[in-house]
């Protein structure tokens, strides 16, 4: 390395800086700046009437509520599926490892409507999973399996799942195999080892990639439009109602606030409880 | 304790084969070392010991019983790590227990044989402290002590003063023999220290390239190495690529391929002529004073540590040599004088370059 490079690395961050706050921290201040201004009669004036409004609206707590259990319905299944298959992938035959892993790549790359638009035909009221239902003679008529929220779930899970994974794929490659080594070779059998070793060793640092997933979610605006058919109202589908068919900047904005003020408590509650959990594991042990 | 048995043990890891054919006895309640440099093979066989590693091929016994199929868990064998990896969620005492849990022994036998092998550690005194709160040398012992609590049919150690300083090495290497000699433990060492190997062991395996290359009592291989790679590998000696010009029952005549010096060295090559010449560092004799026989030689480097003094030589027949001086007769650097050895002591070893 050359004497000059950190003060070039010092410079490079120059323009990135200035494309921060021009594209990203100056449009979203003055989005959300736009929730505590109201406009009336040709003067403005700083007010929290949005935030009353929201706060005072049934739709919009329920919508609040639907998107909280979504999300983090959809960050816990996604964590224990994405653990699991993370697993497979670092700890069995290299094989099998590979196979999964191009599946979820595969179905990474794959875009998201699309993948809601295959759910809505597997799940639909003459779809293959009612077909099947009714050949074995288990239903008699076909199931609403669609439009409601367990079919977005379903949806949500299928997005993140594969993100989830790739996330803790290095978590679980960090933790040395003679662990798991030691825990056998003392008499215990694979699913006792993963349990009380492998599980206790790798889950705080787990637990934060499932907070993606939540975060994730609780933006989604897709998966719930064309899976809940206008019966799931989450955040997302308020805030473009607002702004896009009651151009109503100010009380979108306002909504944004408080998604973002919600999932900001859910992480930072989740991440208090890992980091806590991280130093009574961490002191003193380097 | 029990006697184990290797016969023709093959490892490969996909197309590259690790170990072909190896064959190994350990008597009940001997301590072997496997020892070698990394890449040789060593941790591979203990690995397949263990049940961590499927081997290729062969089979293994203990006290006669086939145990090539048997997966780790039921092997009953004790196994100390590389770093101990003590699980950091639990504490001393659960970690001794955790081998105990596993066999279904009920709750308070678990916990008075877990505290009567830390007693044998000397650690019956940090009963809840977790591994982080211990140091290198207590978290050792407390990984010993969880490898016997279990009446382990044998025990297998992985570098197990890897993480530990020099100071506690040597004084952890002498409670470990002594306790596997008051328990009679059947064990595997795997080292790549020769110190540790020649201080703990009754007997060493010397492997190289996934091969056994020498095998025998620390003191045998020390003194009567088979070949230069033994020589060089246990302790320090010189090497002198040699010819052999004549041969003469057990001793021979030979010529450094380098200087075309002439000497006389004990032992004799067979089915080649091209060998190595080893001459330890504590045989050679350092005089200033010319006597029959002697070679001239000049001190290049003299460094002194404390219990001797290794001199760097140049000499005119030999090239460079390694002396090792006890207490008196430093000489300084720069100094001339004369070198001379007992001649059973320059010994005629085949090999390639180790």
């Amino acid at each position: 390395m050359s004497v000059g490079t950190p003060t070039l690395f010092k410079l490079g961050i120059i323009p990135l800086a200035f494309f921060f706050l021009v594209f990203f921290a100056y449009p979203v201040v003055h989005f959300l700046w736009g929730s505590l201004v109201v406009e009336a009669g040709g003067s403005s004036s700083l007010t929290l009437r949005n935030f009353t409004d929201a706060l005072g609206s049934s739709a919009v707590l329920r919508s609040l509520s639907t998107t909280l259990l979504l999300s983090v319905l959809t960050g816990v299944v996604s964590l224990v599926l994405g653990y699991l298959l993370a697993f497979q992938v670092v700890r069995r035959s290299p094989l099998l490892g590979r196979v999964i892993f191009v599946a979820a790549i595969a179905s990474l790359f794959t875009s998201t409507i699309a993948r809601a638009l295959g759910w809505r035909v597997l799940l639909g009221f003459e779809g293959p999973i009612n077909k099947a239902l009714i050949a074995m003679g288990i239903v008699s008529e076909p199931l609403h399996l669609i439009n409601n929220f367990a079919s977005v779930a379903i949806g949500m899970i299928h997005i993140q799942v594969p993100v989830v994974m790739v996330g803790l794929i290095p978590v679980i490659e960090t933790l040395p195999r003679d662990f798991e080594r030691a825990a056998v070779g003392l008499g215990a059998p694979r699913w006792k080892t993963f349990l009380t070793v492998h599980l206790p060793m790798t889950w705080m640092n787990a637990v934060p990639v499932g907070l993606i997933a939540i975060m994730a979610t609780a933006a989604y605006f897709t998966t719930p439009v064309l899976l809940g058919g206008g019966r799931v109202d989450v955040i997302a589908i308020q805030i473009q109602q607002a702004s896009q068919v009651l151009f109503d900047f100010g009380y979108a904005a306002a909504l944004s606030v408080m998604l973002v003020a919600m999932i900001s408590a859910v992480a930072i509650a989740i991440l208090l409880f890992t980091h806590w959990r991280r130093n009574v594991r961490a002191r003193g042990s380097s | 304790m029990s006697k184990f048995e290797i016969e023709s043990l093959k490892i490969a890891y996909g197309n590259w084969v690790a170990i072909e054919d190896l064959n190994l006895t350990i008597e009940k309640g001997e301590l072997v070392s496997l020892l070698g440099p990394s890449g040789s093979g060593k941790t591979s066989v203990l690995r397949a010991i263990g049940g961590y590693l499927k081997p290729a091929g062969g089979s293994m016994r203990i006290d006669g019983k086939d145990i090539t199929a048997v997966p780790p868990q039921f092997r009953d064998i004790g196994m100390v790590f590389q770093n101990f990896v003590l699980f950091p969620h639990m504490s001393t005492v659960e970690n001794v227990e955790f081998g105990l849990q596993t066999r279904g022994v009920a709750k308070s036998e678990r916990r008075r044989r877990a505290v009567e092998a830390l007693e044998m550690v000397q650690m019956d005194t940090y009963l809840d402290r977790y591994p982080f709160e211990l140091s290198g040398g207590q978290q050792q012992r407390v990984a010993l002590a969880r490898a016997i609590v279990i009446r382990p049919t044998m025990l297998l150690m992985d570098e197990p003063m890897g993480a530990l300083d020099a100071k506690l090495r040597e004084r952890a290497q002498e409670e470990i023999r002594a306790l596997q000699q008051e328990l009679q433990l059947t064990t595997v060492l795997v080292t790549h220290d020769q110190r540790e190997a020649m201080a703990m062991s009754d007997r060493i395996v010397v492997m190289r390239s996934g091969k056994i290359v020498d095998a025998g009592d620390p003191w045998r291989l020390y003194h009567a190495p088979k070949t230069a790679f033994t020589a060089e590998f246990l302790g320090t000696t010189n090497l002198l690529q040699v010819e052999v010009l004549t041969r003469d029952g057990n001793k021979a005549r030979v010529r450094m391929a380098q200087t075309g010096h002439e000497l006389d060295v004990e032992g004799s090559l067979s089915g080649t002529n091209a060998g190595y010449v080893s001459l330890r560092p504590e045989d050679i004799v350092c005089t200033s004073r010319h006597e029959p026989g002697a070679l001239p030689a000049r001190v290049v480097k003299r460094m002194f540590y404390g219990v001797n003094t290794h001199l760097r030589l140049e000499t005119p027949g030999l090239g460079s040599l390694l002396a090792v001086q006890h207490r008196q007769d430093s000489f300084e650097e720069g100094a001339e004088l004369f070198v001379s050895w007992q001649p059973q002591d320059a010994r005629l070893l085949p090999g390639d370059l180790p």
